[in-house]
């Protein structure tokens, strides 16, 4: 036919083939702090993986002897009140913290993204239903919040991830509420309707792609803010108290902050860390999934 | 020629804060197999909303859309449907109909998925020969539509609407997101299709050189009201309705040395279609218009074989002045 001419002249224009990965590999070679921050991800994994490869000592021996060591060659990071290696607590806490920044922002991630998706295309009543109950939860402070349901359930891991994702669904729900109000207006969802695809197939083939990039960036935003609510309620006191997390090396530390403060900066300084190179990652994911859809 | 296509006192309102808007007011018309119908009015006559209502993407307010002689209301669920396969769109703006998010394969066979077409690897092969017919290369099934020019994602647009095979093609100005380099071929193309395929098109533009290209038939629409349905050359020649009058008047004229320094253009403001004027809704505008044109809205009648006119001052060879 004539009209394959002219799709060969139209050749020179094709632009290299990139999609999402290749923008996102394009994005690290740019943004140094987001690659900063994927390193430091990594080797934070790593370390949690390979704890008992890295620390000498077990983070639950007790020695009384070694109390309140400062920094040396024996303890790097100084010895605790009851004398147990700093370093070693760091390093084992690392699992802890970890686990609960991963659990409780994946089960708000999916949580969040069913009931805003439903919310959103399904509208009515459902939806008010939904955004209400949204509402509620946004309205109280988040610490305060978490702090109740971990009072009434317990102090255990599990329950600080209950109390966690709780408290974090509502606001992916929004986005993703938000997000789905307006793909459904677009014209290559309408195009679709025209052709008779199905409700559910729409959703999940066109709505939930698109919401993707930004919950990509809301998860990796999620993570350093559980860790950081988890510090903040170990620090009140409130979290489990057998899980050997940073932040509750920190609440057990401030009784020392002015004699011992390596007690409060290795921790402080992990969660730190920890973070921000969670915060750079999800900056960096967040630009890279943006003219992407643009262009 | 049989009758594909028949709408029945198509109304389409839309209520708003301030009252209701008359998109589509009362149209009646018959699409016969294999031929194109045009559609041409100004901005916000309710040309897209018409051409919604037929692919039923718009519940209309009252009336009906009949389609292979069956009422498309009347039929729930899988049946409508299956009706459905047989109507589709090319949109107007090839930027927005299409998921960036989608292969141009995989937008191609979505039409094909929705409706359980064969297997996967037959649906792969429709899809290539699709690609091959509106002259996208197969080579490029994995690629994403940013990286198509315009006028290719235009393309890859009709191979979507033609996936299912269907017998109705609704065009909802699919040039005029295009350069006019480009427009030509988008238009030769879709030509080219409806004598492979025998396909019929109802051709929704507000360019009038556009249409008269393309078309069998053209019908003038003013504030949700057909004003002119008539064969393309004695429309574009013979004009009955002053409104068609005045926008063939206002078609620009390319060649400068040809322009016509006395042209006459219409005055006044468009009537809203928030509040449509009793009597004939052109009335306003109309240098002709008198007491029953404020009072008594004019019916569709024919003035010619296959001319049908809605004025009370039809004009027959009139000079505007």
């Amino acid at each position: 036919m004539s009209n394959n001419k002219d799709a060969r002249l139209f050749d020179a224009e094709i632009q290299p083939n990139d999609g999402p990965l290749a923008s996102i590999l394009h994005m690290f070679r740019v943004n140094h702090a987001a690659l900063l921050g994927l390193i430091l991800i990594l080797l934070i994994i790593l370390m949690a993986i390979f704890a008992p490869f890295i620390a000498r000592y077990d983070p639950n021996q007790l020695n009384l002897i070694e109390m309140r060591k400062p920094p040396s060659p024996a303890h790097w990071f100084g010895t605790d009140d009851m004398g147990r290696d700093v370093f070693a607590r760091v390093v084992y806490g690392s699992r802890t913290s970890l686990l609960i920044g991963f659990v409780p922002s994946l089960i708000s991630l999916i949580l969040g993204t069913v009931l805003g998706l439903l919310a959103g295309y399904v509208g009515g009543r459902v939806d008010d239903l939904i955004m209400r109950l949204a509402d509620v939860v946004l309205a109280f402070p988040s610490l305060l919040l978490a702090m109740v349901v971990m009072y009434t359930l317990g102090s255990s891991i599990l329950n600080m991830f209950i109390a966690l994702s709780i408290i974090n669904w509502a606001g992916t729900a929004r986005v993703v509420r938000a997000q789905t109000l307006s793909i459904k207006e677009t014209e290559f969802v309408e195009a679709a309707r025209s052709m008779g695809v199905s409700r559910l197939s729409i959703v999940f083939k066109h709505i939930l792609p698109n919401c993707l990039p930004n919950l990509i960036v809301l998860f990796t935003l999620d993570i350093p803010g559980a860790i950081m609510w988890e510090s903040s309620m170990s620090f009140l006191g409130v979290g489990d108290p057998n899980a050997a997390s940073w932040g509750l090396m920190v609440s057990q530390g401030k009784s020392y902050a002015y004699m011992c403060p390596w007690l409060i900066l290795a921790p402080g300084i992990a969660i730190l860390v920890t973070v921000m190179a969670f915060n750079f990652l999800g900056d960096g994911l967040r630009d890279a999934m943006d003219p992407y859809l643009k262009s | 020629m049989a009758e594909l296509l028949r709408a029945e006192r198509l109304v389409k309102e839309f209520p708003v804060k301030r009252g209701t808007v008359h998109a589509v007011s009362g149209v009646s018309f018959t699409i016969a197999k294999g031929e194109t119908l045009g559609l041409v009015g100004e901005s916000g006559c309710g040309k897209s909303t018409l051409g919604r209502l037929l692919l039923n993407l718009l519940e209309p307010t009252s009336g009906a859309v009949w389609f292979k002689g069956q009422d498309l209301s009347e039929l729930k669920g899988r049946e409508q449907r299956e009706l459905r396969r047989g109507m589709q769109m090319i949109f107007q703006d090839p930027y927005a109909s299409l998921d960036p998010r989608m292969s141009v394969g995989s937008l191609i066979m979505e039409p094909l998925n929705a409706h359980r077409v064969g297997n996967r690897r037959e649906r792969e092969e429709q899809v290539r020969g699709l690609m091959e017919q509106v002259g996208i290369r197969p080579e490029f099934f994995g690629r994403y539509p940013h990286q198509f020019s315009g006028g290719q994602r235009q393309r890859i647009g009709i191979a979507r609407a033609l996936a299912l095979n269907p017998e109705l093609v609704i065009c909802d100005e699919p040039v005029s997101a295009l350069d006019v380099s480009i427009q030509a071929q988008i238009l030769n193309l879709l030509a080219d299709l409806q004598k492979a395929r025998g396909l019929t098109y109802l051709f929704i533009s507000h360019d009038l050189n556009v249409v008269r290209y393309l078309s069998d038939r053209v019908m003038v629409m003013f504030l949700g009201q057909i004003c002119e349905l008539s064969p393309t050359e004695a429309l574009y020649e013979n004009p009955r309705h002053p409104y068609t009058k005045f926008l063939l008047e206002a078609v620009p004229q390319p060649d400068p040395t040809l322009r016509d320094a006395e042209r006459v253009l219409l005055t006044g403001e468009v009537a809203s279609p928030l509040n449509p004027p009793p009597g004939c809704r052109f009335h306003s505008r109309c240098p002709w218009a008198d007491a029953i044109c404020r009072e008594k809205q004019p019916d569709l009648v024919e003035m010619a074989p296959g001319h049908l006119c809605a004025c009370h001052h039809p004009m027959v060879d009139r000079e505007i002045f």
